[in-house]
């Protein structure tokens, strides 16, 4: 589920719209969206995660959430972090990214030392934020497009670029190429580990994502393809670049609390509060979009 | 004669570059006005969805008038649904509809899901002015009574009726809630030919489904 919540992404292909009266509008982030032309195949692969991450991996995530206390799952997550600096570094090296990479050097020689192996986060409260990086990202700021989007049973939605990036990192990792004795069980205990402490850092955002309810392989998407986008720009959006709002001028909506479901369906309550005016005069300013691209 | 390298000198070394990437940027054209809206506003609405002395209703209440002041619901409307809001523009009637629906939707999402984040504290700590006086992005802290402290940045308008929050992005990379919702939607409408009507009936009856869950939860 790596990058789910790290979530939360934006693909290449602007996917035509698919009906005659579609138009382009201010905003419409979509221009730049969803690149899924093997959604059947995605959504089959969907199922099958699905029904592992119930059967296995959720409960699993749970009762690690039960059987541990808060302060060791940190200790657990910052070790396994610290362990990932290495690639971190090497991908903000290869984006040019000169602060962050003394920023992952720096955090790097505290945790370790200071923070006694990794597993506690002291550079973090000496000015030292966390950040993530991986060849993925190095590929989007070097305009490689994303490519379609893919959904990989037990490891989450991700593209053809970023799968590609994520073998690229195994190969930036040096404990790929350790050699001492178990050295196999440990790579296998890491990621064994590393997806039980992901799963469980997910536990919150993914019950938020079913409790909404509607399509939950389209909420995943979404938030991946969103976040992922987000994620390669660093949190450094051009403010210029967010998408316009359309120019009305109207009073707010009477309130409905139950957006005109059937009063049997939830208790309405008597005094709803009233806004003044339901005039409406939507100014049609339909200018072009800024969305940005990707 | 060289001098060998010690491990507390490369320590050091590696230490003071990590100092160097503390250096701050440049800051962008900030809006003490913007900042000041979000830091009061933002305080009230999340307090609350915890207000211990009010009852489940008088706190939906109380929340949805405050939502409704603090975010431009119209606005988020009609963005959310991207490209197909042109037969909104045709078609007054059904813009109204539309907007109420979504509108109950949202914040029925707000009340349901930002549970936890109530009594949350709001520390503004900047913000950077997309068109000048009238657009800008603020930048918080949101500490929650549990858990870490998230950074959230505010996307606020400025009309006739004052500012409005349009769209919240949350975390360090800053994720544009609003951007993921406008994407469900889309592909909602993609695969159902633009059907409007059929999205507000799946929303109304999401909007059932969580407005049962919050008042067995109070």
């Amino acid at each position: 589920m790596r990058g789910l919540v790290s979530i939360m992404v934006l693909a290449a292909c602007l996917a035509a719209p698919t009906i005659a009266s579609a138009q382009e509008a201010p905003g419409d982030v979509s221009a730049a969206a969803s690149s899924d032309p093997w959604e059947g195949f995605n959504r089959g692969l969907f199922s099958v995660h699905q029904a592992v991450d119930g059967a296995v991996l959720e409960p699993v995530a749970r009762g690690y959430r039960v059987a541990t206390p808060r302060l060791f799952r940190a200790g657990v997550s910052n070790f396994l972090r610290n362990l990932k600096s290495p690639v971190i570094f090497a991908n903000d090296v290869l984006q040019g990214e000169v602060n962050r990479a003394g920023a992952t050097v720096g955090r790097f020689a505290i945790n370790t030392t200071l923070g006694v192996a990794g597993i506690f986060d002291p550079a973090t409260s000496m000015g030292l934020e966390r950040h993530d990086e991986d060849f993925g990202q190095t590929l989007a700021v070097w305009g490689v497009p994303s490519g379609p989007y893919i959904f990989v049973p037990l490891f989450g939605p991700t593209t053809l670029r970023d799968g590609a990036g994520q073998i690229v990192d195994v190969a930036l990792d040096p404990l790929t190429y350790a050699d001492f004795d178990d050295a196999d069980t440990v790579r296998a205990a890491r990621g064994i580990i590393s997806g039980i402490a992901q799963r469980e850092a997910l536990i919150d955002q993914i019950d938020s994502f079913e409790a909404q309810g509607g399509d939950l392989y389209v909420t995943y998407r979404s938030a991946y393809e969103v976040s992922r986008e987000a994620a390669i720009q660093n949190g450094r959006v051009d403010v210029q670049d967010l998408p316009d709002f359309d120019d009305i001028d109207e009073a707010p909506v009477t309130n409905t609390p139950n957006g005109g479901a059937s009063a049997e369906a939830i208790q309405q309550q008597p005094d709803q509060i009233q806004e003044a005016g339901n005039s409406v005069a939507l100014k049609e300013a339909i200018a072009l979009p800024k969305s940005k691209q990707d | 004669m060289t001098r060998p390298v010690t491990r507390a000198t490369f320590l050091s070394g590696l230490i003071g570059l990590g100092a160097l990437a503390t250096a701050p940027d440049a800051h962008a054209a900030r809006n003490s006005d913007a900042e000041t809206y979000v830091q009061t506003n933002a305080t009230a609405a999340l307090a609350a969805l915890g207000n211990p002395n009010a009852s489940s209703t008088q706190r939906q209440q109380q929340f949805q008038r405050l939502m409704t002041q603090f975010a431009d619901m119209q606005r988020i409307a009609i963005y959310v649904v991207g490209r197909y809001r042109g037969s909104l523009v045709e078609d007054t009637a059904l813009r109204r509809e539309w907007q109420e629906t979504f509108q109950a939707f949202a914040i029925a999402t707000y009340e349901d899901q930002f549970e936890n984040m109530s009594g949350a504290a709001v520390r503004v700590v900047g913000s950077e002015e997309r068109t000048a006086g009238r657009d800008v992005v603020v930048d918080s802290q949101v500490r929650p009574p549990r858990g870490e402290p998230m950074r959230v940045q505010w996307r606020v308008l400025r009309s006739d009726n004052g500012w409005k929050v349009t769209d919240i992005a949350v975390g360090r990379d800053g994720v544009w809630l609003g951007q993921i919702q406008q994407r469900q939607f889309l592909a909602q409408l993609d695969s159902n030919r633009g059907d409007i009507r059929a999205l507000m009936t799946d929303l109304r009856g999401r909007t059932t489904t969580m407005r049962q869950r919050i008042m067995a939860r109070s």
